[in-house]
């Protein structure tokens, strides 16, 4: 029982990234309708700044910067240069392509996902990179008997569900927000009620694009390591998480995210290592069957 | 090397300039012609006997480097043209293509090695590769052909990673939940090494006039004679009731549907049709190599090769997919410095070419703009669901205006 | 498979040796060989290109250390780079270049396993057949299927196996944990070591991480439950540091209240650097050569030499066995007699056969499959921040 609850907590964890990955997805594809290939490795760019940040303030021993303030810091710049990469990726690759096949900005996303991954390697590092945690970060483990994960491991948690909730609150009661879901709802008709639709798609993208940031950052302290491929398959699953819940739904990416990490965690613990991911996108399959528009999503036109 | 490109354009006796002017449709329609593409596979199919020439008159070496690397090229090409149907054609985006040519790798090496002992006569095997490749299109595409396109991005995706998975730990018994399923010496897949000792083609090694045939050299004219015969299946295609369904699917399918035509049984053909050829290309790999790879077959990247190669030329084009296929897979042979720097210059390219000019260098596909229509942030509203709709053909920057102007009929409420 | 650790005790001497080595060749001024290649393949980009790029830049520097010292009888050897990107249809259509032309006289390389048995086939068909040394392809069907051409300078999965399962036994093992990464090396490797587990009645679990795995918690609570008293990890180095972070977190303490033992990739002080600590107390195998033939000085110069050339610390685990593969077929070529300018591929491999090379990680010489005769499987610890020898295990 206590393994059961303990991969239960390892998977909720997972699951809290996955989440926190996913509302972006969301967010981009409920306004634009666009399946954000990059968007996992914007995720992994934000943990390479973290992890800069990191490198210049900790072994830069001037005066002991207390580790608080480095994470504040490496959360602030990651979050600041995600979301202005968000921003950028949108005005390069898609505003060009936004009236054009719907194919042509999803090749465009593959190739900036490309693009990231390979700058990344060529010009950061091929090999994985430290983030000093031990230094930044308080090494304890919360738990209850023998059922515990580590303190970073409960701020992910934390941190995915309070973002939820403020996101929810940002979409439905600021002026801001019902802008964004009237851009979701008819783009066309929200330009002639006087909405700047640029600048909505602008700060969604922002806003998205930040959120990898800090799951990048949130990344690294937790699992100290960092390389530049780790974007590709955590942002698949995370869309596969946000296809679950409900493409569109940001309750349900926060549902999907965690729904998902809990089903990895149980077939890996109880089944096998081997065909994890196997599992995963039979499960993607199997729910797209069976609820195509996903648990929490309206039912949507079937273009089939 | 630059035989096969340079005879698109000198073919016939068209002044350059005017060829110029015909503009990238026009281009197209030439090079289609069986009066470029005859004289282009024969001389494609000369090209070998030329190096072999050379090399034997004269101190240059490299006859056999050559052809292997116009083999890749011809296989590449193939593939293009094959992603060409379900992208370029049917519109549909199957990011695990590439899988469909691993598992036609596979299940040619299953059935032509000692891997389970199976050694088929080619034409066994040949079914063998169709009726796998088949059946695996039909389990991934009539379920993901009824959902809206993201979703078969990412289902197809999920497909091609589930495909590695297998391919990777199928060399041993799987384990699940502490139990072992099949005996000890159960190995499919041979895992990260792969299946070895694959039988190439029973095929004669001595030709008439030809006298002795290296192997490299008589896969090389394999591959071209497939890319030739999948050519001529192409433009035949183009001009039948089906291929005039697909192109009425990629251009509006609410409008197409309205006409009657059943999309999910034209979407369901381009998709597998494609797979079928893909999973041929890779059998043909199989015998040619030896051997049946794990690692080239299922990557993404892989596949994101073959759609820079057919985007490159063009969407729909299919000299634009050769033309494709030689422009990336040459470089890397030659330049080294180059590889390092391979995906950072493909993706570049590859944003480039679709915010740039959208429809590719030989490009048939008018990428036009549509209608815009809102995104599905459901909380917000039930009326989520927009169709995608076309308009007439204008340009994207009066596109706005003309809608604005125009007061379409706007049909949000649309649900199932 | 010789390491970065090793080269420590590496020696110049090596060096200097394999420099002036193969005194015997029958080559002289009068006749010398017009033209001299030989390839380097490898993955050097793609997805395994940690463990090429290193291997390709210690190709290089064996090269032209070669050719500073005279190269064969004053020729300078020409060296071809083939990146096969882990793509044994690749490695196929660069071999070719090699194989039609006389004047390349063998590969450093293929890496992988799974390239070497994919084109294997080709080289010993060519005329001459065009012979190679791997650094680092282990699989024991690479020099098992009887190919003249085949060679390689590092251990055999069937030989490094057995001898970890033999470390583990000796130290006590209750209950192995055994775990591979899904790649070439390491699943072949942790195929070996559970049958010998198997075979020494140890209990055993089996389980595997993906490649660039970050998140090992389900991992670790699987190895608590298993009560598991010994890790075996096969893998190529990356997947370790966040394995062992994981561990410590969940209270596993290597050392204290369980073993970890690592192979190859994994005796790199980078992991204790990168796993901040947490490695520490960990076992690595590697296999070298007898390190007592060599001094200590002059194995700082080769490293201070590939230090300022390139970035050690991205060098990936087999730079050292490629500079001595390099080192082997060179010392090979230079042996063969040249005839009208001619040096032939058959004697190379003839040579490759007969002949002990000096290299840096001392005297080696082939046995009649190819494999390199008198390695050493060595164990290390990570104590403090280097790895640190403990003994010879066979």
């Amino acid at each position: 029982m206590a393994y059961f609850l303990q991969q239960l907590v390892n998977g909720l964890e997972v699951g809290s990234l996955y989440a926190l990955i996913a509302l972006g997805y969301t967010l981009i594809y409920g306004i634009l309708e666009l399946l954000n290939f990059a968007h996992g490795d914007v995720f992994m760019v934000g943990a390479f700044l973290g992890a800069g940040v990191a490198a210049l303030l900790v072994h830069n021993e001037v005066a002991a910067i207390p580790g608080g303030l480095v994470v504040g810091l490496m959360l602030l710049l990651a979050m600041a240069g995600a979301g202005g990469l968000g921003v950028g990726i949108e005005r390069v690759a898609y505003r060009p392509l936004r009236n054009a096949n719907r194919l042509a900005p999803l090749i465009t996303a593959i190739g900036v996902s490309l693009f990231l991954e390979s700058a990344v390697q060529v010009w950061v590092s091929p090999a994985p990179v430290l983030v000093p945690s031990n230094a930044l970060v308080p090494q304890f483990n919360l738990g209850l008997g023998s059922v515990e994960t580590p303190l970073t491991g409960a701020l992910l948690f934390v941190i995915a569900i309070g973002l939820m909730v403020v996101l929810d609150v940002f979409i439905f009661r600021t002026r801001f927000g019902s802008a964004m879901r009237a851009t979701a709802q008819d783009r066309e008709a929200a330009t002639f009620m006087g909405i700047d639709v640029d600048r909505v798609i602008m700060v969604t993208f922002f806003v998205a694009s930040a959120l990898a940031g800090l799951g990048g950052v949130l990344f690294g302290l937790r699992y100290a390591n960092i390389d530049f491929f780790m974007g590709y398959l955590l942002g698949i699953k995370a869309f596969t998480a946000a296809v679950i819940g409900g493409i569109g739904n940001i309750r349900g990416a926060m549902v999907g995210g965690l729904l998902l990490g809990v089903f990895e965690s149980l077939t890996a613990g109880f089944i096998s290592t081997q065909f994890t991911d196997t599992f995963v996108f039979l499960a993607l399959i199997a729910v797209l069957l069976i609820r195509p528009q996903g648990l929490f999503g309206q039912p949507l036109t079937d273009r089939a | 090397m630059s035989a096969p490109p340079s005879t698109f354009e000198e073919e016939g006796s068209h002044p350059l300039k005017r060829f110029w002017e015909l503009g990238p449709a026009g281009w197209d329609r030439t090079l289609t012609s069986p009066f470029v593409l005859i004289p282009f596979f024969i001389l494609a199919a000369l090209v070998p006997l030329a190096l072999q020439f050379v090399e034997d008159n004269s101190a240059w070496i490299g006859a056999q480097f050559w052809t292997l690397i116009l083999a890749n090229c011809a296989m590449f090409a193939c593939l293009a043209v094959a992603l060409n149907l379900v992208v370029g054609y049917a519109g549909l985006l199957n990011l695990g293509f590439i899988a469909f040519f691993g598992i036609g790798t596979y299940a040619y090496a299953l059935v032509a090695s000692d891997q389970i002992h199976q050694h088929y006569p080619l034409w066994a095997a040949v079914l063998v590769v169709i009726v796998i490749t088949l059946a695996f299109a039909l389990v991934v595409g009539v379920p993901a052909l009824r959902l809206r396109g993201d979703y078969l991005a990412i289902v197809t995706l999920g497909f091609g990673l589930i495909m590695r998975n297998l391919i990777i730990e199928l060399d041993r018994p799987p384990v699940l939940a502490g139990h072992q399923i099949g005996p000890d010496s159960l190995n499919l897949t041979g895992g990260t090494n792969g299946i070895h000792g694959v039988a190439p083609f029973n095929l004669p090694t001595r030709l008439p006039l030809l006298g002795e045939v290296p192997h490299y050299r008589m896969y090389y004219w394999i591959f071209v004679g497939f890319l030739a015969l999948s050519i001529y299946a192409m433009l035949r295609w183009r001009h039948t009731r089906t291929g005039r369904a697909w192109v009425a699917i990629r251009e509006d399918e609410l409008a197409a549907r309205a006409m009657g035509v059943n999309t999910f049984k034209y979407r369901l053909l381009a998709f597998s049709t494609s797979a079928v050829m893909a999973g041929i290309v890779g059998m043909i790999d199989a015998a040619f190599l030896f051997n049946a790879f794990p690692s080239p077959n299922f990557d993404v990247q892989t596949t994101v090769m073959v759609f820079i190669m057919m985007i490159l030329g063009g969407l729909g084009s299919l000299p634009g997919a050769i033309l494709g296929a030689i422009a990336f897979t040459v470089p890397p042979f030659l330049l080294q410095k180059f590889v390092l720097y391979k995906y950072l210059v493909i993706s570049v390219l590859l944003i480039a070419v679709m915010v740039l000019r959208p429809e590719g260098l030989l490009g048939t596909v008018s990428i036009r703009p549509r209608r815009t229509f809102g995104g599905t942030l459901e909380l917000l509203s039930t009326e989520s669901a927009a169709e995608e709709g076309e308009p007439p053909p204008v340009s994207t920057a009066d596109a706005a205006k003309i809608e604005a102007a125009s007061g379409e009929i706007v049909t949000p409420e649309e649900k199932t | 498979m010789g390491k970065p650790r090793f080269l420590v005790f590496a020696a110049l001497a090596g060096v200097v040796l394999a420099a002036c080595g193969g005194t015997a060749g029958t080559g002289n001024a009068a006749n010398k060989p017009t033209k001299v290649q030989i390839a380097c393949e490898g993955p050097f980009t793609g997805d395994q290109a940690s463990i090429g790029a290193g291997a390709l830049q210690a190709c290089q520097l064996a090269v032209s250390d070669f050719n500073k010292a005279g190269g064969v009888s004053g020729t300078a050897v020409t060296l071809v780079v083939w990146d096969d990107q882990h793509n044994a249809q690749t490695a196929g259509t660069f071999q070719a270049q090699g194989i039609s032309d006389p004047t390349v006289l063998g590969i450093v390389g293929p890496m992988n396993s799974g390239v070497v048995l994919g084109t294997i086939q080709g080289l010993q068909n060519a005329s001459p057949p065009l012979p190679f040394v791997s650094e680092s392809a282990s699989n024991v069907k690479v020099t098992d299927q009887g190919f003249s051409v085949a060679h390689r300078v590092n251990a055999r999965d069937d030989a490094q196996g057995p001898a970890d399962a033999k470390f583990m036994v000796s130290q006590g093992a209750k209950k192995v944990f055994v775990m591979d990464a899904k790649s070439d090396y390491s699943t072949g490797l942790a195929d070996q070591t559970q049958t010998a587990l198997k075979t020494a009645n140890i209990p055993y679990v089996r389980e595997s991480a993906t490649p660039g795995q970050k998140d090992f918690t389900t991992i670790v609570s699987k190895i608590k439950a298993s009560g598991a008293d010994w890790v075996y990890f096969a893998d190529e180095g990356p997947e370790a540091a966040p394995l062992v972070t994981a561990m410590k977190q969940g209270n596993l303490l290597i050392g204290q209240n369980i073993q970890f033992l690592g192979t190859d990739g994994e005796e790199d002080p980078t992991i204790i650097t990168n796993s901040q600590g947490a490695y520490v107390g960990a076992y690595a195998t590697n296999i070298t050569a007898d390190p007592a033939g060599l001094t200590a000085s002059a194995a700082q110069s080769f490293v201070t030499e590939f230090k300022a050339k390139y970035d050690i610390t991205k060098a990936g685990p087999f730079y050292g066995s490629a500079y001595q593969a390099t080192q082997v077929l060179l010392q090979a070529i230079k042996n063969s007699p040249v005839n009208n300018g001619k040096i032939s591929r058959s004697d190379v491999i003839s040579h490759l056969g007969s002949d002990t090379f000096n290299t840096i990680f001392g005297q080696v010489k082939f046995d009649s499959k190819g494999d390199v005769q008198g390695g050493g499987i060595y164990v290390y610890k990570a104590v403090g921040t280097s790895m640190v020898v403990q003994k010879q295990v066979s």
